[in-house]
């Protein structure tokens, strides 16, 4: 058993595998082949997760990610 | 312990009891008319004349118990009470037995589970290390880069060995899904909550093959070049492969499919001229090490079950002797110097791969063949279900006009 943060999207609850550089890496703790990544952005002082805009951003996260 | 046998254990006992009532009838005893109570010749010596007077000699066809010459009517009161002893007997054996045989119906399922647990368990690392391998070839990834990556999934799948959460392989169809999960969607407020979880960090793992895997299909620059990796990875693995002319290439099934590791290569076809052909064991071994590093364990895989029925089998390679050539050719190649450090046979390299037992008494490393047989049997089905993934996808991108 180990602290992970966790967070609902779609009504499934994600864990947080990483944050780099406000990239997001989340998988689904019940489905490991539910991944995604999403993109930390801030709006009215509050942060958000949203997502990614295109392949080629989810490849810049995945080289992110894997160095 | 089996229903049966209880059952003939009871069957037994009661035809000793019947044959002790017969053997004391059968003696010379005698038994007193008015009470039908039963001496023996000894005790008859002690009685005074007054018993002894109403004494007479008890049949040989008698039936006597508890000192007692029995009447007909106790002798049928004997039997049913027998009769009835016996199958209450009978029941609760059969009760027990049922209930014993229930309860290892259970341990069995449990332990095939286990073990089927365990299989799951060792595919899905050969699955995530063979995806780290690709990852490695594909980008070029060498020395500490390598390495870590390596390392860090495979101790962590030993870790995480408990408890694990199983699944298939994983496609790129899930790949796609996710890119498309992370395209699409509306922004949520960034609100973690701290949970402890069993299973985090297995999927952690599973996460980070999942995505250097996609990574190393993203990244290429297309599918067309993937393709030629694949030819390319494919040409490498089938130069193991059987003499054409080779009376075992003919009958090996294995040689119809281009995506399964053979044996011997063009250069390590056995010696003519001979009643036996042999094979080049050193040649063997040198072939062995031109494979993708995650496809040697398989090559050798191949070697064991062609090596006959024992490991000098005439006409068949031995496998301790390409495992010696494979510690001394492998001193130049490090990525495999020190799988095969120091192992001079093949039960040095099971070991030092890990695929071994504790023998209780000795407390001594014993090589587990059906461990790694097991293992190896799972990888070059994964390697395979891969190869034809990876072509399949390519015949999509084809059909589509070369466009992911």
């Amino acid at each position: 058993m180990i602290d992970v943060d966790t967070i609902i999207i779609d009504n499934i609850k994600y864990a947080v595998i990483a944050e780099i550089n406000n990239y997001v890496y989340l998988a689904n703790i019940e489905n490991p082949k539910d991944f995604m990544i999403r993109k930390e952005t801030e709006k009215d002082g509050e942060k958000y997760l949203a997502p990614i805009e295109s392949d080629d951003e989810f490849k810049k996260a995945l080289e992110l990610f894997t160095k | 312990m089996t229903a049966g046998k209880l059952t003939s254990n009871v069957k037994y006992s009661i035809m000793n009891n019947v044959k002790d009532v017969t053997k004391m009838a059968k003696e010379n005893l005698f038994y007193d008319t008015r009470n039908r109570v039963v001496y023996t010749f000894e005790e008859y010596k002690t009685l005074t004349q007054d018993v002894r007077k109403n004494l007479l000699l008890v049949p040989d066809d008698a039936v006597v118990k508890n000192k007692r010459y029995l009447t007909d009517a106790e002798i049928q009161k004997e039997n049913e009470q027998f009769r009835q002893d016996v199958d209450e007997t009978l029941r609760i054996v059969q009760k027990h037995s049922d209930e014993a045989r229930r309860r290892e119906q259970e341990n069995e399922e449990a332990k095939r589970n286990a073990v089927k647990d365990t299989e799951d368990l060792y595919e899905l690392a050969d699955v995530i290390a063979l995806n780290v391998e690709q990852t490695i070839d594909d980008n070029y990834y060498s020395g500490t880069k390598a390495d870590e990556l390596r390392s860090q999934v495979i101790s962590e799948i030993k870790k995480n060995y408990n408890g694990i959460d199983l699944f298939k392989y994983l496609s790129t169809k899930d790949i796609k899904r996710a890119i498309e999960r992370s395209k699409n969607g509306e922004p949520v407020k960034k609100a973690y909550r701290k949970e402890k979880i069993k299973l985090a960090f297995i999927t952690f793992i599973v996460t980070v093959s999942v995505l250097v895997s996609a990574y190393g299909a993203e990244i290429a620059v297309d599918m067309i070049k993937e393709q030629k990796k694949i030819n390319e990875s494919t040409s490498s693995i089938s130069k193991l492969s059987y003499d054409r002319y080779d009376v075992d290439y003919i009958n090996n099934a294995l040689n119809n499919s281009n995506n399964t590791i053979g044996i011997a290569s063009q250069n390590a076809h056995r010696n003519k001229g001979s009643q036996h052909f042999y094979y080049n064991n050193d040649d063997i071994a040198r072939d062995l090490l031109k494979l993708p590093s995650y496809a040697v364990d398989m090559g050798i895989y191949q070697v064991y079950n062609d090596m006959g029925v024992n490991r000098s089998n005439p006409g068949h390679p031995n496998i301790d002797e390409v495992i010696y050539y494979l510690n001394i050719f492998s001193n130049d190649n490090a990525a495999l110097k020190d799988k095969f450090d120091n192992c001079f046979t093949f039960n040095d390299y099971l070991i030092k791969n890990g695929y071994y037992f504790i023998h209780q008494e000795t407390h001594e490393k014993v090589a587990d063949i059906p461990k790694w047989l097991k293992y190896q049997e799972a990888s070059l089905v994964n390697y395979n279900n891969l190869l034809k993934e990876q072509a399949a996808e390519h015949i999509d991108v084809l059909s589509n006009g070369g466009r992911k």
